[in-house]
């Protein structure tokens, strides 16, 4: 579902002979991921503080914390064109995603699909 | 004298030193919705702020079914197999075993049962 850049290096500029890849196409590797020191961060938040976490654990949580936005973002996107509707807004994520804490653990919802 | 306000950090800085009360990055994170598709068009301001709070959860409540399958397996330290587990242990983490079968070239060890892992007391 998400698709790593073909060219994670290419930086928009030149190289337009493909008239399939658009420059908006060109991104950097890192803009699919969010930050991993923030990420880490949240991590070591749920540990005892005498614990360690692998480095090969914080890029893996890196790429799933991006496939549950994409996954997420493509559930609604599905449900904001069955409603005729193009933007993706508040009351949208709301419908199709619920997201609460109940006794400590994270319980996700999704209706209507 | 001016006074500081309520996001400049001081009073509510979020995840090392930032400024705000978020601890991801909104427009990261909108970047990643808007590739997440050819279908993603527009997004609105609040989305980011959802999944901002959603990511939150979604990596403490991963971190914490990983880290009982580090204890399980007598480690202190989280290592990526762990989370593979977590997540092949977990129904609702689904739609990631794909990414956590091809990040690892051999089978995954130590999965556990389902009961074992949702039946912990988190107290």
């Amino acid at each position: 579902m998400f698709n790593a850049p073909a060219s994670p290096c290419g930086s928009g500029r030149g190289n337009h002979e493909s008239s399939e890849h658009s420059p908006r196409s060109y991104f950097r590797e890192q803009d699919c991921f969010l930050p991993i020191a923030n990420i880490s961060c949240i991590m070591k938040k749920m540990l005892p503080s005498n614990r360690k976490i692998a480095k090969d654990a914080k890029e893996t949580l890196q790429e799933c914390v991006s496939e549950f936005i994409s996954f997420v973002t493509c559930e609604v996107s599905d449900k904001c064109q069955g409603e005729k509707r193009k933007t993706i807004n508040d009351d949208c994520n709301r419908t199709v995603t619920v997201l609460k804490k109940e006794e400590g653990a994270f319980i996700m919802l999704f209706f209507h699909l | 004298m001016r006074q500081a306000g309520a996001y400049s950090g001081l009073l509510c800085g979020g995840v090392s030193g930032r400024t705000g009360p978020h601890s991801l990055p909104l427009a990261r994170i909108k970047k990643i919705m808007k590739n997440s598709g050819e279908g993603v068009k527009m997004i609105s301001g609040e989305a980011p702020i959802i999944f901002s709070k959603a990511c939150d959860l979604f990596i403490e409540e991963l971190t914490r079914r990983s880290w009982i399958m580090a204890i399980q397996g007598k480690r202190r330290t989280l290592h990526k197999e762990d989370l593979a587990s977590a997540v092949i242990a977990t129904d609702i983490f689904d739609f990631l075993i794909t990414l956590v079968s091809n990040s690892d070239s051999h089978a995954v060890g130590g999965a556990t049962n389902v009961m074992e892992v949702e039946t912990i007391d988190y107290s």
